[in-house]
């Protein structure tokens, strides 16, 4: 198999391994760009219909279930540091460290998928289900039910990123087994490092506009 | 072929430190009476947490200053959307038909 | 170096089709993506030729309205975003932009080849919706129409534009990052061929609007799949958010597919004035300002839709602003020309009239940014003759104007010089009959996508349709001549038309890794004097 020694010989287009890893890096913060404006849309959206019906979003809001959302916030955050860490360990050659590391992160990423999990399993018992089971016994109910579903379509989106993540993470940790990445070529646990530190910044921003509407 | 920057386990765990308390700071200021300044209030600590993790967790701390307008370009040009849109929807007033 | 020692060209390293649809060569997937959009093209003017027959008479006689709807539409959804979008960017760029630098390839080689199989899967996607019946909310796909009425194949459009849109952020994320980080020495941005610097333009365009098309796609298709969402109004959602979604992708759209058309007239007129292009940095800059500005002003889609009149005002006042990059080039290529040792060339005078037209095309624009006549000209023949004289007689000409400039490169074949300039003659009056007539039409009012009018109208329809007839022979005349000349054309040297430029350094057809050694660049652009 080869080692990460042998593949410091770089690709043709480039014409050394620093140009390719700006090229990676680059690359990767572009697409980040991409994936801000994705979500952006979301909370464009979510930005109108509240400015909209602020009594109804207040009212759904408080239907939200804060304790669950905050753990899930400290677990990405936590998971975000992991990350870092093990990338510092590829670069160090704590070849052992850096894999413990990317476990430890993949294994957040799942627990925040299974905490959110319990979470959707929690308000299908509430009936807060847009158009499957809905029931809303405050005033605005239909302007709630619109709350919700944004709810559900942004975190479903962001569940969808972390799972992909996750998937990426073992995948990382993979190479970092098999030897194929260490200090002298490190790109790709860096990109997954970005990518998966922009997923928690994503629910850094989702927290307080599905938690923390009317406290 | 230049060393790639290690930076300092202290580092990253100051930065996770930080983010676990403004955690609770932004939930906190939810629950006090601000009135329409709460949102802003609360998103600003989002603002802070979001800058905390690009600076240390993604780097861009020692990062070129290419790599830094690469990562604020997404979020510069968000606030067009948001701006220009909302421009619409704040502004809106009814016109009363003349007859 | 003797002929026997010369690499082989790019076109000689691999004669089966799998060497094609696995290459990671920039150039073989420029010819892929050729392929692949000429076929869409010709979609594309089927759907058109088939309105023109329609509107040849007064009455609804060819077609039944609903036909008529799906014509209108698959034709919009077929040349915005599997033709004019991706043309000169996917062809010419990727042919040239690794060579105009002076690099190998571009950064992401795998990258560029995904980018053409989802090109490919989204044009599967809509060749399936024709077959499936079509779509008839129009390509601007408002809703609620879109998200609750419309009974035609919706979520298979929207499923293909989706990928479709993929296709385009992947390129230019690439182009992004090329650019920036596989430069020769020497290759300053200011040396950068104006080529260079619009297709720059054009990826951050691509980058930052095509994702938010791309989640408002989604929300159409989660809206007809699960009966609610933003944008229907009876369960609270707003359709003007769908339209504010929509153009702020949208407008940028039409800077995609002019941005790379000027680069491209920048290149010709250059080379066949035989001058330094006047104002270089004037030109980068109206090309950045131009990118910019452009995601600003997409409010003007909607000065009747029920946006507040202050937003109108603000939109107005900036696609004013918008048009003055545009004018600076104008008159920019107009001094490039002056005291130059102009000839005219198939290449050239393609340029010229995408420089005319492209002037016309533009001022009428700014007819439509004055909200109050807009009032009175939204939804009529005015607008469709304002686009189309910007994107028929502006991209698609400077399109074959590029295709004609670079063929000896790219091919290694000479073409027949007197039957291309013919042609582009020939298109360049059909055009014009074609398209005239429809600022008159809808100046008096005649209303777009309907499948009958008021019998008033019939004679300037007519004229119209004549001139399609021409404009659809001019161009087929390139598709046969170009073809002919692959296999009997004269063989071209390195640099036809003395031109500058790092691409005519090296052979034509360049070998697989355009340079035989990595080329050191000294002085500015367009040393023509």
């Amino acid at each position: 198999m080869p080692t990460a020694e042998a593949r410091t010989g770089v690709a043709l287009q480039f014409d050394d391994a620093d140009q390719r890893h700006e090229a990676a890096k680059l690359g990767m913060w572009t697409f980040l760009a991409t994936e801000v404006l994705f979500f952006g849309v979301l909370f464009a959206a979510y930005t109108v219909s509240r400015i909209r019906y602020p009594e109804a979003f207040a009212l759904a809001g408080g239907h939200t279930d804060l304790l669950l959302g905050g753990c899930e916030t400290a677990v990405l955050i936590t998971s975000s540091a992991t990350m870092s860490l093990a990338l510092r360990g590829v670069r160090i050659g704590a070849s052992r460290a850096a894999l413990a590391l990317l476990g430890v992160t993949a294994l957040l990423g799942v627990a925040f998928v299974c905490i959110h999990g319990l979470e959707y399993y929690h308000e299908y018992g509430e009936h807060l289900v847009p158009q499957l089971d809905f029931s809303f016994d405050e005033p605005h109910a239909r302007e709630a039910e619109l709350f919700f579903w944004l709810y559900y379509v942004m975190t479903g989106f962001h569940v969808l990123h972390v799972l992909i993540g996750v998937a990426v993470i073992s995948a990382m940790g993979a190479l970092v087994w098999r030897r194929r990445v260490g200090p002298d070529y490190d790109a790709p646990v860096e990109l997954t490092g970005l990518y998966w530190s922009f997923v928690d910044v994503v629910w850094i921003f989702l927290f307080p506009t599905f938690y923390l509407v009317a406290r | 072929m230049q060393s790639r920057p290690i930076t300092p386990v202290r580092t990253y765990l100051a930065a996770w430190a930080a983010l676990l308390l403004l955690v609770p700071a932004m939930i906190g200021l939810a629950y006090l009476p601000l009135g329409g300044f709460t949102a802003l209030a609360v998103y600003a600590v989002g603002a802070m947490e979001a800058v905390l993790v690009m600076r240390y967790f993604m780097h861009l701390k020692r990062s070129s200053s290419l790599t830094v307008v690469f990562a604020a370009a997404g979020f510069f040009w968000l606030a067009f959307l948001f701006t220009l849109s909302l421009s619409d929807f704040m502004t809106r007033t009814r016109i009363a038909p003349p007859w | 170096m003797a002929e026997a020692d010369r690499p082989p060209s790019y076109l000689a390293a691999g004669y089966t089709i799998r060497s094609w649809l696995t290459t990671h060569d920039h150039k073989r997937i420029g010819i892929l993506f050729a392929i692949a959009i000429t076929a869409f093209f010709f979609i594309g003017g089927a759907a058109a030729t088939m309105i023109r027959i329609e509107l040849a008479t007064p009455a609804g006689d060819f077609v039944t309205d609903d036909t008529y709807n799906k014509l209108f539409t698959i034709h919009g959804v077929v040349m915005v975003w599997f033709f004019l979008i991706p043309s000169i960017p996917t062809t010419l760029g990727n042919f040239l932009i690794p060579m105009m630098i002076g690099a190998r390839d571009l950064a992401f080689p795998r990258l560029n080849l995904a980018s053409w199989y989802l090109y490919v899967l989204g044009g599967a996607f809509t060749v399936a919706t024709l077959i499936a019946g079509g779509v008839d909310t129009g390509w601007t796909f408002y809703t609620p129409y879109s998200s609750i009425y419309s009974n035609s194949h919706v979520m298979l459009a929207v499923v293909g534009v989706f990928v479709v849109g993929f296709s385009s952020i992947f390129t230019g994320l690439n182009f992004i990052v090329t650019i920036h980080t596989m430069r020769a020495p020497g290759m300053t941005w200011f040396r950068l061929p104006l080529f260079v610097w619009a297709t720059y333009a054009t990826s951050l365009v691509m980058v930052l609007a095509t994702p938010v098309l791309a989640m408002t796609l989604s929300l159409i298709g989660i809206e007809r799949l699960l009966g609610i969402g933003v944008f229907d109004p009876a369960l609270g959602g707003d359709p003007l958010l769908f339209q504010h979604l929509f153009w702020f992708y949208s407008h940028p759209a039409v800077y995609i597919m002019i941005l790379p058309a000027m680069g491209v007239a920048s290149e010709i007129i250059t080379c066949f004035a035989r001058n330094r292009v006047f104002g270089y940095r004037f030109m980068a800059s109206a090309i950045l300002a131009i990118a910019v500005i452009g995601f600003l002003v997409w409010g003007h889609h909607m000065f009747v839709s029920g946006q507040s009149v202050y937003a109108g005002f603000v939109f107005s006042f900036l696609s004013f602003v918008v048009a003055v990059p545009s004018a600076i080039k104008v008159f920019n290529w107009t001094a490039t020309l002056y005291r130059g040792d102009i000839s005219f060339e198939a290449p050239m005078l393609y340029a010229l009239g995408f420089v005319g037209l492209f002037t016309i095309g533009g001022l009428t624009g700014l007819f439509l940014a004055a909200t109050a006549l807009d009032v009175h000209l939204r939804d009529t023949y005015f607008v469709i003759a304002h686009f189309h004289y910007i994107m028929v007689g502006g991209s698609v000409m400077a399109y074959l104007g590029g295709i004609h400039f670079w063929w000896p490169k790219i091919t290694g074949r000479l073409y027949h010089e007197g039957i291309a300039r013919f042609a582009a003659i020939l298109m360049f009056c059909g055009f014009n009959l074609t398209f005239f007539p429809q600022y008159l039409l809808g100046y008096e009012g005649m209303i777009r996508r309907y499948h009958e009018y008021p019998p008033q109208f019939q004679l300037l329809n007519v004229l119209s349709s004549a001139g399609a007839s021409i404009l659809a022979l001019s161009y087929l005349m390139p598709l046969a001549y170009l073809a002919w000349s692959l296999w009997r054309g004269a063989p071209a040297t390195a640099n036809p038309w003395q031109a500058q430029g790092l691409e005519w350094q090296t052979a034509s057809p360049p070998p697989t890794h355009n340079f035989e050694a990595a080329p050191l660049v000294t002085h500015a652009p367009y040393a023509y004097r």
